[in-house]
């Protein structure tokens, strides 16, 4: 009787595919395009970004690196016993820390089994060894983390699997729970739709579908989610179609690769493998029978069954799936009762979204010189980048609070209506490599995509001030006018001729110190002593210097340029403090590294690449003068907000107050932070009050984990211990004293004359 | 057997001999670096697997290019090309009193073979010597101590992480392992920026690649870095000498080549680099060698 109905109904549905035959004459523009989709690419693949990969080395502090954040980010679970460690298991013992590292795909060095033991003093690595091979080990990669993906429309993941790289039982618990008759029927299952149609009958409304996984699969593909008559015939011709050209398995491992299974935040999770890691942290493979069940049983409704969502719905729907294996056979009665055991899934949940959006902005800005953009959405290339997610979350949180702060202080500023509000930018940089680590375009990028921190010309102010001492400082090293930091320069009002005019530069505050040495005329800030300096350079020389080190901005040849009037981006404030901080070189800053296509080969590498900008000693006398800045100048304040470590940087303020700036870096990290509104209006504030303390706080959580290291020296330099009001070499008795550094030639040869009968004080280290 | 054969004979000889050994190969040299390296963007490391993808790259450079038609202007992608074809202007002679002293009296290097290629002795003044050539010998480099030497109990742990990348970079180097070679450099300079001998490898790196540009930069930097380690320090200038030769800049040459020389006297391929570059030799210069 079955079998009769069987036949009648295949009989009913030829009759009815003749019936479309006609019906439809674009029959084989159907066939054509289901051709199309099989053969060619299936889908369009999305970059996906990876951040940098974290070095653990021997003394690092894992806690100050955020490692254990990162550790749970990439959905590595702590495990306890002695049972073997699984791929993403770590486990704490009396010495340390087993860690049995995801497999990773990485560009040239494929990281695969590698599981490790970490000797810990606290927080601290000591030692590490693989426990494979029982080697020591130097340092270790942490496999990247994916920062985002770069879209076209269509906000998907997607990584192509094929059904050799899944576990056998994922498959068939698929076809188990969605279409148990998915070897024998040709794309349309007749005996399916009648037992769904009965069951639909009998509860009174459609609680079973009769659609099949190639008819499922065709929906995806092609068509709408609309529920019409003519859509459900165009589902079940291109079904007929794709299982007459091909096999069962190709269309299966099609269906596993593009079922929808869930949302991540806008994104939709399509696919296993994407759900296998966005759910359990792990890799297809890795799966064990409860979560297999779990993924295959949320097909039906991925929202209502998410473990995410709902715990018991999804325990529930995981146990059904469970039962239908076991009364399969694929199952056996003991596998079924261990899977029912299984906590529901063992990671923390996935944070949703991209936590780094105006970088991604940035990349695919810097990445469209080289790719056409449908390229970057739809070939699934991979690219790896500077970006460290850990100091992209300091820079967030640092931009967040500290303009928080600000409001809360200054009540005025938060008075502005909807899109008007206060904003910030923050980009953080390498000097030696040029790699953006971080990088903040605004308050809030759902309410502002405007990328301030690449995008935002505005005047530097002062910040604009270093070039002009490296400049001076390159020109006395020619045989120019010759300069040290204590070099003494007029601050005085004067009149600066250029072009058949005059310009006055005016002191902040209108307050003049007199004759002062060039140290203090950074340190202070002092205008009119800076241009004097400027005026003796040349302007040419100067703009000329702040070009080769970064600012790609058109600096037009007038003097005001010299104390910041010409408009300039964060980004390129960043790129030429970082040639200061990197002593003359540039590292161009960059954010990708390289470009990997869908199978991993390598299509890119962007290797550090440097350029003289300017000489090692003019570099390092500059940045010496910048260090001043912080210890006892107009950025003092960043000490007492206890960021200690060795660090130099610049204030910067423009006319009326409306843009506040600060510039800095640490021999390893640059950041510029720049605060201000987008439409010019005075936040009356100096960059001391406003960018000083978000550029603390970041510098102080973003360096936690470097060591603290001072400027070096090059050879051309020479450190004398000095009286500083003298300026002569310090003896025993002068009551002050410090290290300054000159160009070798030009430092001091006299003792202190203040003191000079007693003997020379201590060297210089 | 053979290595200590040449360090023997090559002790034993005179700055002329010396000359003539390089010139004829009196060194390990390595085997040659093929030229589809992967380590910059001005190489075309395009595998076939994205030859379709390269395809739409180049066509979209083309399009963005506001160059027309000139290659100048356009996206460099695949341009391992020598420097200008133009031959390159020969040495500058300098005068006595410009040139480095170099001590006749100084005790001679043990003459280690190690280096970066070989190559035919380009003959100061020579003009004719391609800028496309091979990068000049480091002759008989100066030996310096294994920076795995310079760990100590003292060394700051980020320090000696570096250092011990570095020298598994230096590894990878003569096993012609640029690429991997390349990544351990970056990541010893990503833990300890200030590593010289980081920076040295990758001098050298660049060097066998013929980014002079590059190998320039970071030889400078090396030389700074390992200022208080002499022999690392003279090694990084002739590396920085090599480069500048090898890129038609013979005066330069002769300065860096003079720098090496002073910061360790017994530096016999930057004494050898120096005589190639313009400065007649050093009067015997070992005669009095102990």
């Amino acid at each position: 009787m079955r079998r009769l109905l069987a036949l009648l109904a295949l009989f009913a549905v030829v009759a009815a595919a003749a019936g479309a035959a006609l019906a439809f004459p674009s029959l084989r523009r159907l066939d054509a395009l289901v051709q199309e989709k099989f053969n060619g690419r299936r889908w369009d693949f999305p970059s996906r970004i990876y951040s940098d990969a974290l070095l653990i080395y021997p003394g690092l502090d894992l806690q100050a690196a955020g490692v254990p954040e990162r550790l749970a980010r990439l959905g590595y679970r702590g495990v306890g016993g002695d049972a073997p460690l699984r791929k993403g298991d770590m486990r704490r013992t009396p010495d340390g820390l087993d860690l049995f590292l995801h497999d990773f795909a990485y560009p040239g060095e494929p990281l695969v089994d590698r599981q490790m033991h970490l000797d810990l003093n606290g927080d601290v690595v000591t030692a590490m060894r693989d426990l494979g091979s029982g080697e020591e080990l130097y340092a270790l990669s942490l496999e990247p983390e994916v920062v985002g993906g770069l879209y076209d429309a269509a906000w998907e993941e997607r990584r192509e699997v094929k059904l050799a790289d899944l576990p056998p039982l994922l498959p068939r618990a698929v076809i188990v729970t969605e279409d148990r008759r998915f070897y024998d029927h040709h794309g349309i299952d007749p005996v399916g739709i009648l037992r769904a149609a009965l069951t639909n009958v009998r509860s009174g409304g459609v609680v079973q579908g009769g659609s099949t996984l190639t008819q499922q699969l065709m929906k995806n593909f092609f068509l709408t989610e609309a529920r019409t008559w003519d859509r459900k015939g165009r589902e079940a011709m291109m079904a007929l179609l794709a299982e007459r050209r091909y096999d069962k398995n190709e269309i299966l491992a099609a269906y596993l690769n593009e079922i929808y299974l869930g949302q991540n935040g806008v994104q939709g999770v399509f696919g296993v493998w994407e759900a296998s890691q966005f759910y359990f942290a792990r890799d297809p493979r890795q799966l064990t029978v409860g979560e297999i069940a779990l993924l295959a049983g949320m097909i039906r409704a991925p929202n209502l069954y998410s473990p995410y969502k709902n715990a018991e719905r999804a325990r529930a729907r995981r146990d059904v799936v469970l039962g239908l294996l076991r009364d399969d056979g694929a199952i056996t009665d003991a596998e079924y009762e261990t899977a029912r055991a299984e906590p529901l899934r063992d990671t923390p949940p996935r944070g949703a979204g991209n936590a780094a959006p105006y970088f991604v902005d940035f990349l695919r800005g810097e990445l469209q010189a080289a790719y056409p953009p449908e390229l970057l959405t739809s070939r699934g290339l991979g690219i790896f980048t500077s970006l460290d997610l850990e100091i992209q979350r300091d820079a967030v949180e640092a931009v967040r609070d500290g303009l928080a702060a600000l409001e809360k202080r200054y009540p005025r500023l938060a008075q502005r209506p909807d899109g008007q509000r206060l904003q910030a930018a923050l980009v953080a940089v390498r000097p030696q490599t040029g790699g953006v680590v971080a990088m903040v375009g605004g308050r809030d990028y759902g309410s502002s995509q405007f990328n301030r921190a690449v995008q935002a010309r505005r005047q530097p102010g002062s910040v604009f001030k270093p070039f002009v001492f490296l400049a001076a400082f390159e020109a006395a090293s020619r045989g120019g006018p010759p300069l040290t930091p204590l070099t003494p320069l007029l601050d005085q009002p004067f009149d600066w001729a250029y072009d058949g005019g005059t310009w006055r530069p005016d002191n902040y505050g209108n307050r003049y110190l007199g004759e002062v040495p060039a140290r203090t005329a950074l340190e202070q800030s002092l205008n009119s002593a800076t241009a004097r300096l400027a005026e003796r350079t040349g302007l040419p020389a100067i703009l000329e210097t702040a070009q080769r080190a970064g600012i790609s901005s058109p600096l037009p040849a007038y003097p005001a340029v010299v104390l910041g009037a010409a408009e300039v981006t964060p980004f390129e404030v960043a790129q030429a403090y970082a040639t200061i901080a990197n002593q003359g070189l540039r590292a161009e800053a960059r954010a990708a590294s390289k470009v990997v296509d869908r199978q991993g080969q390598m299509v890119e590498r962007r290797p550090l690449a440097v350029e003289r900008a300017a000489s090692p000693e003019a570099a390092f006398l500059t940045t010496m003068l910048m260090k001043g800045v912080l210890e006892h100048g107009t950025a003092r304040a960043a000490r007492a907000q206890g960021f200690t470590r060795p660090a130099a940087g610049k204030t910067g303020t423009t006319n009326d107050n409306r843009d506040a700036w600060f510039a800095g870096f640490t021999p390893d990290l640059v950041a510029v932070v720049w605060v201000g509104f987008d439409d010019g209006t005075p936040i009356g504030l100096t960059g001391a009050d406003a960018a000083l303390p978000i550029w603390t706080a970041f510098m102080r959580t973003a360096t936690a984990a470097m060591p603290a290291a001072d400027f070096r020296p090059p050879g051309g330099v020479a450190l004398v211990r000095i009286d500083p009001y003298s300026g002569g070499i310090a003896t025993a008795s002068c009551t002050e004293t410090r290290i300054e550094a000159f160009a070798r030639g030009t430092e001091p040869t006299t003792p202190c004359p203040a003191h000079s009968s007693a003997a020379p004080a201590p060297a210089a280290p | 057997m053979p290595r200590s054969f040449v360090r023997r004979a090559c002790t034993r000889g005179a700055l002329t001999l010396l000359l003539l050994g390089a010139a004829l190969g009196c060194r390990t040299a390595r085997p040659p670096v093929p030229l589809d390296g992967d380590i910059g963007p001005t190489y075309d490391t395009r595998l076939d697997a994205g030859e379709a993808l390269a395809a739409a790259q180049d066509d979209h450079r083309a399009a963005a290019s506001t160059g027309g038609d000139d290659p100048a202007e356009r996206p460099v992608t695949a341009s391992r090309q020598a420097p200008a074809s133009a031959p390159p202007a020969p040495p500058e002679h300098l005068s006595e009193e410009e040139l480095p002293e170099v001590d006749p009296h100084a005790a001679p290097a043990d003459p280690v073979v190690s280096g970066t290629t070989t190559t035919a002795n380009p003959a100061p003044g020579n003009p004719a010597a391609p800028a496309a050539a091979p990068p000049p010998s480091n002759g008989f480099a100066l030996e310096a101590p294994s920076p795995l030497l310079s760990i100590t109990a003292t060394t700051p742990p980020n320090v000696a992480a570096a250092t011990r990348l570095a020298d598994a970079a230096r590894l990878k180097l003569s096993a012609g392992d640029d690429g991997a070679a390349l990544e351990q450099l970056e990541r010893a300079i990503a833990i300890d920026s200030g590593n010289g001998y980081a920076y040295f490898f990758l001098a050298e790196l660049h060097l066998r690649h013929r980014t002079y540009d590059q190998a320039i930069a970071f030889a400078e930097r090396a030389a700074e870095l390992n200022a208080a380690q002499p022999p690392w320090a003279s090694r990084a200038y002739t590396l920085q000498g090599n480069a500048f030769e090898a890129a038609g800049r013979f005066t330069d040459a002769r300065q860096a080549y003079g720098k090496a020389v002073r910061v360790a006297p017994n530096n016999l391929a930057a004494a050898s680099g120096l005589a190639r570059t313009g400065a007649p030799p050093p009067a015997a210069p070992f005669a009095t060698a102990p």
